[in-house]
């Protein structure tokens, strides 16, 4: 009856030499993102430079609008716009100003098309900002809430609010919340974007709402699915199984882990609230660079959408960049599942 | 060291750390109960080490769940108590159960890749159950310091584990970190729910070695879960049998080993293969486990018992004393006992008589020499799997290949059927160079596939859910060419191979049990008659008492059409019951090889030797 | 190694304590999205006036028995506008997501079981177009080269692809490494069979879903446009246009004006309601997922 010898640990640790380690990794990865900057920036500038070209009409007539011309105007303006030389020329040239800041003006209101984007893109940044925060917040906490209630008369109204606001287009409501909360109650402005900057912020406090609202329904469902995932995880039971605080257990656990896609998500977040803005500050009538591009385009202001492709194009890289090094630096599994393929 | 077993007085301890008694669990959906554990009665006392032991849909491990309050949502215990230090775990708040976990009660599951949490140090899983536990203000520096010594108890020198995130370690390493952190509020019983089953064979006997010995010294109560009798035998002191939800015997460990009283438990002791002697024919358990509902109100072994009579079926049996402080829940032991126990003596006699004739290979069907395989990572990093290995297989011979995870055998069954081009080295299949399915023309490919099939280890994602067993059968058959008019009957006659009846071609794989996929599995292989099944794993996933079931129709199949295999496997006591020569592979090579009873009797590599050590085995 | 015989009941067990829709809610969304069809196919013999008939003498009046919503701006009753609207709402987002399917089915299941180059190249493009703003771009298209609805359709036809084809990739790489498919593989069976028989029908409820998903993206879609004034012209009965147009009345008839934002409302939630409800009840054991 003479029990095994005490045990000697497996030999050495499962994973293979690395060639490569994380830290190497790491730099390697947010190198390689950063370097793929330089062959985006140069697609987007060429397909805001190629718009005018590819326009009907062509360049001259994306110039001139459909004022009236004479073929001695059009030759002027030919030789003004240098529209004679090659298009590699016409790009280069485009391109040089555009790096010099020079984004050339609006054919409608003559202002420089940098200025004015510049001036409008606080609204929109104010707005989307607030909206982001809203989505966040409220999404994150009610979809562990109706996690943590699952299946219970909580996690129906939850999910039925998320639902509903997931499914209702941005423009809907806001008019719906502009009768009610604008109108009805007489708690927000109707109209405009105000004059001085405790007005401003009032006149932004709708709008950033209505955003936010509709970014919550996706996050909420998010949060709650993935919440939902963990909870069925082995290691939350193990949690639980060692006397750990619930709120380590949800926190520490769960949502600790929950985070890594709900993060991934958030370029797709920002992307939709960038899209919802547009029409938010339609029905608003904030002037913000939503409200600016529609107008751009049915007036065909060609330098101004080209400014604001460019703008809006730089925002979307920057924050999916900006995803992609949080969610290496939040998930210390990302950099060696790759490093080991 | 050593102990003494309690074993004839049963719960010798009057004042046990855990008592449960009359627990009832049932899944609750809305308006429909469904009963999942019956009644179940156990106790552990200060240094005891007790098994339960079942296969899938046992209830074991919700009986442990249980215990620990850990139900998944929607099972409920609804009847019964379990006390511990005098209170009823079950009725106290789950404040008091917090307390209770962890400090009094702890417990480590069966998968170590899942079990800690993937974000977090090592270290800081150990620490974050110390610092739950201290009174007053703790000092970083001396909890770093308590885990790097709680991982010394379990066998971890190397300080730098602390830092280290769970998926750099091995999955013996995770489940020592593991077994550190459910023991870190130093508990007074640990509950293992199939502790070394996710691991390889030599991690295992680790494992359960380093449970013993924990066990020993701290004086714990540990409950053991598991559905492998010689794992429970080797650790345990008494063992409770629980079939489909209610216990059929509790006894003490070599009193169920030399005789089980209960015919499942015979059952279940007759479906392990044995490891030192080939049997002539394993004891199969006909049919499958029933859900606990469908034998509601009658012995749960009723369908499936060979001493089965009327007075089976006129209510649930319960736990009877039979002489010696043994319980079993058959009403008829004292009338069978006699029967089972011939029956036990014939299955020993039963053993295959002298050596098969394992003479030199003339006429290798299979011949694969100097093969290598090299998987790349993304960023360069190179995994070795297999590193230069040549093996030989003649026709109708049956090999095994024998290894842990790691060892590169399943790349190598893998490469031979297609489903991986090797880095180097060549496959002749025949006749015909099988290196790259690539290369090879449409008739070549068509010879490759009529000669060499394979059969996996999961039978629940074998087969497309979507399609009837028929469906599937057809359209090998279709695609290969086979006289649309007599494919009817041809799918009965292959279904009726396998041990199926006709019925089955209308059965979706949703239907089936995991033993009968497996047969539909072996019947689509079949279909195309070919010469050497590489068998992946192919019992590993099933019950004990189906895992003798496939073993027989192997072993049938190749008395009747000559079939030979190639079986990958990690248990030698499968391995032993089926092939006539072996390999063994470590870490993409082969160490040793030759006929089976010879490389299992007498290894010569230390490799071998190592393997045959870890199978488990009763301490007695 | 992992023991699937153990796993099982209670993963089973697990799902079935999920069921996320409840039956009644989903007979209404089903209810609901047939009586939008009803309306697209009758829906004159329902409308109580010509939508397009102007009553000058009558303009921007409230409900009333006559007219049951009011009218607009031109007399026109807007009752009868909002059911004449059904037919646009469903056309454009059915396209859409009929595209979406086909594309996504094919490409998905083509990138996720070929791997390698095929996979790459799919997965580069689709990566690119997943960042892109969709509707961004519809505007900036249609409004710089025209052609209205249809062209919001076109565009959105081809951009809505991207998210589906990343889902369905997904699926099909993670049936592709299962038994099933490599004893099928090992078996003879044509690959083309494999892809588009066995795996794509294992992976058809998440494109049955991802279709629903598709058309809700549409209809908000479109009626944005129309609402910016940039799909369906002047005069049209589409909601997003009606909005738009109805707009400075909300104050004086917000039941007018809000008619079809709720008829928009309503519809994309039906869908993504039985969307999601085919998610759970066709793929047993799956996870729910965006």
């Amino acid at each position: 009856m003479t029990r095994a010898p005490e045990s000697t640990p497996d030999e050495g640790w499962s994973a293979p030499e690395h060639l490569v380690t994380r830290r190497q990794w790491l730099t390697r990865y947010i190198a390689i993102r950063l370097l793929i900057l330089v062959p985006l920036a140069i697609l987007v500038t060429v397909v805001a430079f190629s718009l005018t070209q590819i326009a009907p009409g062509g360049p001259v007539s994306a110039i001139l609008g459909e004022r009236p011309t004479t073929p001695q105007t059009i030759e002027n303006l030919k030789v003004k716009y240098h529209l004679n030389d090659s298009i590699p020329e016409q790009y280069w040239r485009w391109a040089k100003g555009v790096l010099t800041g020079d984004w050339g003006s609006s054919i409608v209101t003559t202002e420089p098309v940098l200025g004015e984007i510049w001036h409008r893109a606080q609204v929109t940044l104010v707005m989307t900002s607030a909206g982001i925060i809203i989505a966040l917040v409220l999404g994150v906490v009610m979809g562990v809430l109706a996690a943590l209630r699952r299946g219970r008369l909580l996690d129906r109204v939850l999910s039925s609010i998320s639902v509903l606001f997931l499914s209702t287009p941005t423009f809907a409501l806001a008019l719906g919340l502009l009768y009610l909360l604008g109108f009805r109650f007489g708690w927000f402005p109707i109209f405009g974007s105000g004059d001085w900057l405790g007005s401003r912020l009032h006149h932004l406090a709708l709008p950033a709402l209505v955003l936010g609202l509709h970014g919550m329904g996706f996050v909420m469902r998010l949060t709650r699915a993935s919440m939902l995932e963990q909870f069925d995880e082995d290691y939350v039971a193990f949690a639980r199984a060692r006397g750990l605080s619930e709120r380590k257990v949800i926190w520490g656990y769960a949502f600790r882990n929950a985070l890594i896609p709900i993060l991934t998500a958030g370029g797709l977040l920002f992307l939709g609230l960038l899209t919802g803005s547009v029409l938010v500050e339609t029905v608003f009538g904030l002037p913000g660079l939503g409200n600016m591009l529609v107008t751009a385009v049915k007036g065909s202001d060609f330098p101004v959408i080209q400014g604001l492709i460019l703008i809006i194009a730089g925002w979307i890289i920057l924050v999916n960049i900006i995803v992609d090094i949080l969610y290496a630096v939040i998930d210390p599994r990302v950099g060696f599942e790759k490093a080991l393929g | 060291m050593t102990i003494s077993r309690e074993g004839d007085e049963l719960a010798a301890d009057t004042n046990p750390l855990v008592e449960v008694s009359g627990l009832r669990i049932e899944h609750i959906a809305g308006s429909v109960r469904q009963e999942l554990v019956t009644k179940v009665d156990l106790q552990v006392g200060r240094g005891e080490t007790i098994a339960l032991v079942g296969e899938s849909g046992s209830g074991k491990s919700l009986t442990a769940r249980a215990i620990m309050r850990l139900l998944p949502d929607g099972v409920e215990a609804v009847g019964g108590k379990v006390m511990v230090g005098g209170r009823d775990v079950l009725a106290m708040s789950d404040r008091e159960v917090r307390k209770l976990r962890g400090g009094e009660i702890s417990m480590i599951l069966q998968d170590p890749f899942t079990m800690l949490n993937p974000v977090t140090r090592c270290g800081k899983q150990i620490e974050e159950v110390l610092r739950a536990r201290a009174t007053g203000r703790v000092n970083k520096k001396e909890l770093r310091a308590e885990s790097i010594r709680r991982l010394a108890e379990v066998g971890i020198s190397d300080e730098t584990a602390v830092d280290r995130y769970p998926f750099q370690l091995s999955g013996g390493m995770r489940q020592r970190v593991a077994i550190a952190a459910a023991l870190a509020g130093d508990p007074q019983l640990l509950i293992a729910d199939e502790p070394s089953t996710a691991l390889d064979v030599t991690t295992q006997a680790e494992i359960l070695a380093l449970l013993r010995s924990i066990q020993d010294v701290r004086d714990m109560g540990l409950i053991l879960i598991t559905h492998d009798l010689r794992v429970a035998f080797s650790v345990a002191q008494r063992i409770y049998v629980l079939y489909a939800g209610s216990l059929v015997e509790v006894g003490a460990t070599d009193a169920v080993e030399h005789e089980p009283l209960h015919p499942y438990s015979l059952g279940l002791l007759l479906s392990e293969p044995a490891t030192n002697r080939r049997t002539r024919r394993l004891v199969a358990i006909e049919g499958s486990v029933p859900g606990p509902a469908e034998v509601a109100d009658r012995c749960s072994f009723e369908p499936r018992c060979g001493w089965v009579a009327d007075v089976c079926r006129a209510g649930k049996p319960t736990l009877q004393m039979i002489d010696g402080g043994r319980l079993s829940a058959c009403v008829r032991i004292a009338e069978i006992r006699p029967a089972m126990e011939a029956v036990r003596r014939k299955a020993v006699e039963l053993e295959e008589t002298g050596p098969r004739a394992a003479t030199g290979i003339a006429d290798p069907l299979l011949r694969v020499d100097d093969l290598s395989k090299v998987f790349v990572g993304r960023l360069g990093n190179q995994v070795h799997a297999l590193r230069g290995v040549s093996i030989e297989v003649g026709r109708g011979e049956s090999v095994g290949l024998v290894g842990e995870s790691g060892s590169g055998k399943t790349t190598l069954g893998r490469c031979l059927v297609g489903l991986e081009t090797p880095t180097s080295g060549t496959i002749d299949i025949d006749g015909v160079a099988a290196h790259d399915y690539r290369l090879a023309t449409k008739e070549q490919r068509a010879k490759l596939r009529s000669t060499v099939q394979i059969v996996f280890q999961d039978p629940y994602s074998s087969l497309d859910r979507t399609e009837s067993v028929g469906t599937s059968l057809r359209e090998v058959l279709s695609v290969n060419g086979y006289p649309r008019d007599q494919i009817g009957a041809r799918i009965e006659e292959l279904l009726g191979r396998v041990g199926l009846p006709q019925g089955y071609a209308k059965r979706r794989p949703a239907a089936l049990s995991g033993g009968e996929r497996q047969r539909v599995a072996i019947a689509r292989t079949l279909a195309v008659e070919p010469q050497l099944l590489v068998c992946d794993e192919p019992v590993s996933a099933l019950d004990v008492s189906v895992q003798a079931q496939i073993l027989n129709l192997f072993r049938d199949l190749r008395d009747e059409f000559g079939l030979g295999y190639l079986f990958i496997t990690h248990d030698l006591a499968v391995v032993r019951q089926i092939v006539d020569r072996i390999y063994v592979l470590h870490q993409g090579s082969v160490v040793e090889e030759g006929p089976v009873e010879q490389v299992l009797d007498d290894p010569q590599h230390w490799y071998t030797e190592k393997l045959i050590a870890s199978i488990p085995r009763s301490a007695a | 190694m992992p023991s699937a015989a153990e796993a099982t009941p209670v993963r089973i067990t697990l799902y079935h304590a999920v069921r996320k829709v409840p039956p009644i809610v989903v007979t209404l969304s089903f209810g609901f999205v047939g009586l939008i069809v009803f309306l697209a196919l009758f829906g004159e013999y329902v409308e109580t006036y010509p939508p397009a008939q102007q009553d000058l003498f009558n303009t921007s009046a409230p409900p009333s028995s006559e007219h049951w919503f009011g009218t607009d701006e031109l007399g026109r009753d807007i009752y009868s506008r909002v059911i004449d609207g059904a037919t646009t709402a469903l056309t454009g987002p059915l396209v859409i997501a009929f595209t979406g399917m086909i594309a996504v089915s094919l490409l998905g299941v083509l990138s996720g079981y070929m791997g390698g180059r095929v996979d790459m190249v799919i997965q580069r493009c689709v990566d690119f177009m997943f960042a892109l703003p969709g509707l961004l771009i519809a505007i900036v298209i249609v409004g710089v080269f025209g052609g209205g609805y249809w062209m919001g359709v076109f565009v959105l036809s081809i951009l809505n692809i991207a998210g589906g084809v990343r889902i369905i990739r997904g699926s099909a790489l993670e049936q592709r490494s299962l038994p099933y498919i490599e004893a099928a593989r090992t078996l003879g069976v044509p690959r083309w069979r494999i892809m588009y028989l066995h795996v794509w029908r294992n992976v058809s409820p998440i494109v049955f879903a991802n279709t629903a998903l598709d058309f809700t993206f549409a209809l908000v879609s479109l009626a944005g446009l129309a609402y910016l004034g940039l799909g369906a012209g002047p005069g049209s009965t589409e909601w997003g246009q009606m909005l738009s147009a109805n707009q400075p009345l909300l104050f004086e008839n917000p039941l007018g004006v809000l008619a079809p934002a709720l008829a928009i409302v309503l519809l994309a939630t039906a869908v993504t309601l039985i969307g999601d409800w085919i998610y759970d009840h066709f793929s047993r054991g799956g996870r729910t997922g965006r």
